[in-house]
């Protein structure tokens, strides 16, 4: 690719120099395969694909006269490709009237948005900023967020169920519990290099989640079946209950549906609440970040030593970042326990971290808004393509056979796909949606 | 010590002092005392006593894995010694954390520049600055307790990029420099903590020659300027040409002291470099008295360890 060649020369006999024949462009030939694919295998999703693969390859042809050939397989597979991603088009049309195999597309769309916007993509925006903060800004590597998570919410429940406190207290419990466990944590484990924090975080979230869980503590976290019964102060202040302009009159309404979302009053309150607590969160993320504080974070990332070298004390940083990503993911948790009344040990597995880093991942690190975003993202996927697969696959004749999918394999599928497009997102965006492409080509050091 | 220098602050006359290891200076800045680290086997230092003078610039130089790096780290307290005490300024060091010693007034850098990559230039600059009311947690959320230091804090560093010639590059990214510019970008951004003492590791490595001119006058321009520098340098040329005084170690130890003039016509000095060998032809040289030396030595070796 790199030697130039002018133009083809006419070299007689056997011996030419392989890189002066002419090839066969590679953007053609795949451009045709996702061409002929969509239109056989992939109802057309892969047109849209060709389409734009086989402009590229046109480009390069057009721009290497003589070296690449292959420009009438490039323009077949654009043709190709504008009529799969038209037959794409009827499809979605059609999956949206009618429904393709007992797929209703416009259902599987209401789902996906529904949790979107609902309160289990909260509780892992909130997540995800704590993480934000350790991981994006000042790269603390912190694989226990479920940890922190679980003494916010079993702060509420105890609290409040077995020492019988008031609500409020219970809340102020809910948030100290985390600052608690982040200077437990951090002061063994902070002077340690990065690895070794994830392994003590990791560790202690499993503990948690274990003495939470135990026989022997059951007078005190309610055992395997948790605790309920706390959440009556949150419930009975919700406002779409109790105001009388959202029951009766022009406001009035029953259950908020608005054709592509629909909630109940309980949700909506949990959102109204749930998002004010986000909006607070990357507030204060905001105002923190773009200071010198924030200046100093972002430093002890890319090299502690060097910050050290410059007066600040790194360890005092990275245990107030600790404190304020951990007190993040308390309030996840106490969210969590609000909104569904009750917690429940297994709730604050690691999947919860590593789902919450996933939705980190996906809206890019170190931004303000990606975690909040990477949360939605992750949740429409999740709960659009369960709610795809499952409807594919019931009925007496699912649209996917069922030597291919049963229905119970389809709610593990999509965390296969998110799994998979995690990984695409990784190869092809590695800085998230949100995220600088700039910082990502800086390889440090 | 050349009268003939024409140096714009009045220096320290040096030529009085004794050229002997662990000489003592008329006005020190930093004692050392017995400082030892051991590495397993090997005792990387192991100084009696060390004195580095106010207002000149020192340099340490010495063969590679002479100690002299581990020094720099046991002086800032990056490292941790087996024993030993020192003092900057009359205050004790021993024991305490390294940011602490950047704030009474001793800053270094190192010998694989420490750039602050996903940060651009300026803000490396502005980072150095010390006591910002914004780097506090309570106060950071709201700008109007530090937007005044930092404008001030600006002001500052952008003096500083012009001088060192990096205004240009004030935007980028920190990590797209170039190795020169980023050694010009740390020690640019080390005097912004406003150091009374500064200590560049290897402030030459890597650097291209035309560059290296500049980074002498920057040097020089510290001293005169009324800093103390102290450097570690393998390139004899930047030793001769800018440093007052000269410290050679050789195996964690100091062997020698002096301006730069005595220092390199010191055999002591000469051998720690080259092997105490180094001029004989191999030919006239005895075999067996040198195995017995090197007997000698390992059964040295074994002791200590």
């Amino acid at each position: 690719m790199s030697t130039t060649t002018s133009e083809p020369t006419p070299a007689p006999g056997p011996a030419v120099a392989p890189q002066q024949v002419a090839r066969t462009s590679k953007g053609a030939i795949t451009a045709m395969v996702l061409a002929i694919a969509g239109l056989t295998l992939a109802v057309g999703i892969t047109s849209p694909f060709a389409y734009v693969k086989a402009r590229q390859a046109l480009r390069e042809i057009d721009a290497a006269p003589g070296r690449l050939t292959g420009r009438g397989m490039a323009q077949a597979a654009q043709i190709l490709g504008i009529i799969g991603t038209l037959y794409l088009l009827a499809w979605v049309v059609i999956g949206f009237t009618a429904g393709i195999g007992g797929v209703e597309l416009s259902g599987v769309l209401r789902t996906a948005l529904n949790q979107a916007f609902g309160p289990n993509a909260i509780v892992y925006a909130l997540a995800a900023i704590g993480l934000n903060v350790h991981f994006g800004y000042t790269g603390l590597l912190n694989f226990g967020q479920a940890g922190f998570m679980a003494v916010g919410a079993y702060g509420l429940a105890v609290s409040v169920v077995t020492w019988d406190l008031p609500f409020w207290l219970g809340i102020v419990v809910a948030l100290g519990a985390p600052v608690v466990l982040a200077l437990m944590l951090g002061i063994p484990t902070l002077r340690l290099r990065a690895d070794y924090l994830a392994i003590a975080t990791i560790a202690t979230a499993e503990i948690l989640r274990l003495v939470f869980g135990a026989v022997e503590t059951k007078s005190v976290f309610g055992g395997s079946n948790g605790l309920t019964g706390y959440a009556g102060t949150f419930q009975d202040a919700n406002i779409f209950r109790n105001w009388d302009i959202f029951t009766s009159g022009a406001l009035g309404f029953e259950r908020l549906d608005l054709g592509i979302v629909d909630f109940s009053k309980r949700d909506l309150w949990s959102m109204l609440v749930g998002w004010t607590l986000v909006a607070i969160c990357c507030l204060i993320v905001w105002a923190m970040m773009r200071s010198p504080w924030g200046r100093v974070l972002r430093s002890i990332r890319e090299d502690e030593d060097a910050v050290r070298s410059l007066g600040k004390n790194v360890f005092a940083y990275k245990m107030q970042a600790l404190i304020l990503g951990g007190l993040f993911g308390g309030l996840a948790g106490l969210f969590l326990a609000l909104k569904q009344a009750s917690v429940v040990p297994s709730d604050y597995s690691t999947n919860m971290t590593f789902l919450a880093f996933t939705a980190l991942l996906i809206g890019g690190a170190a931004r303000v808004g990606g975690p909040v975003i990477g949360a939605m993202i992750l949740w429409f996927l999740i709960s659009g393509l369960g709610a795809f697969f499952g409807q594919a696959t019931s009925g007496s004749d699912p649209l996917v056979p069922s030597w291919l999918m049963d229905n119970t394999q389809s709610s593990l599928v999509r965390f296969i796909a998110v799994g998979l497009g995690l990984m695409l997102l990784m190869i092809f965006r590695p800085q998230g949606i949100f995220g600088d492409r700039r910082e990502i080509a800086i390889d440090g050091r | 010590m050349d009268a003939d220098v024409a140096a714009p602050t009045a220096r320290p006359d040096l030529s009085a002092i004794p050229r002997e290891p662990g000489a003592k200076k008329p006005d020190a800045i930093v004692v050392g005392d017995r400082i030892t680290r051991q590495f397993g086997g090997l005792k990387a230092v192991d100084v009696d006593h060390i004195e580095i003078q106010r207002g000149v610039i020192t340099a340490l130089i010495g063969p590679n894995g002479a100690g002299k790096t581990t020094l720099f780290n046991l002086l800032t307290g990056f490292d941790v010694p087996d024993s030993g005490d020192w003092s900057f300024n009359g205050n004790s060091l021993a024991r305490v954390a390294p940011f602490k010693v950047a704030r009474l007034g001793m800053v270094r850098t190192f010998q694989l520049t420490k750039v602050l990559a996903k940060l651009t230039v300026i803000e490396n600059m502005r980072l150095g600055a010390t006591g910002q009311n914004g780097e506090k947690f309570w106060q950071a959320a709201f700008p109007a307790r530090w937007r005044k230091q930092e404008a001030a804090n600006t002001v500052r560093a952008d003096d500083l990029l012009t001088r060192f010639k990096l205004d240009a590059k004030r935007e980028d990214f920190a990590g797209s420099l170039s190795g020169g510019q980023r050694k010009l970008l740390e020690m640019a951004r080390a005097l912004m903590v406003d150091p009374e003492l500064i200590m560049l590791d290897e402030p030459m490595a890597g650097v291209n020659p035309a560059l290296k001119q500049s980074l002498l006058g920057h040097v020089k321009s510290l001293r005169d300027e009324g800093r103390t520098v102290l450097f570690v340098e393998h390139d004899m040329d930047m030793v001769r040409d800018i440093s007052d005084w000269v410290i050679v170690m050789a195996q964690g130890k100091i062997v020698a002291e002096g301006t730069p003039e005595s220092v390199m016509a010191d055999p002591a000095v000469i051998d720690a470099y080259l092997g105490a060998h180094h001029d004989t032809d191999l030919r006239d040289l005895d075999e067996s008295a040198l195995e017995a030396e090197a007997v000698a030595e390992l059964g040295a070796t074994e002791e200590d360890a």
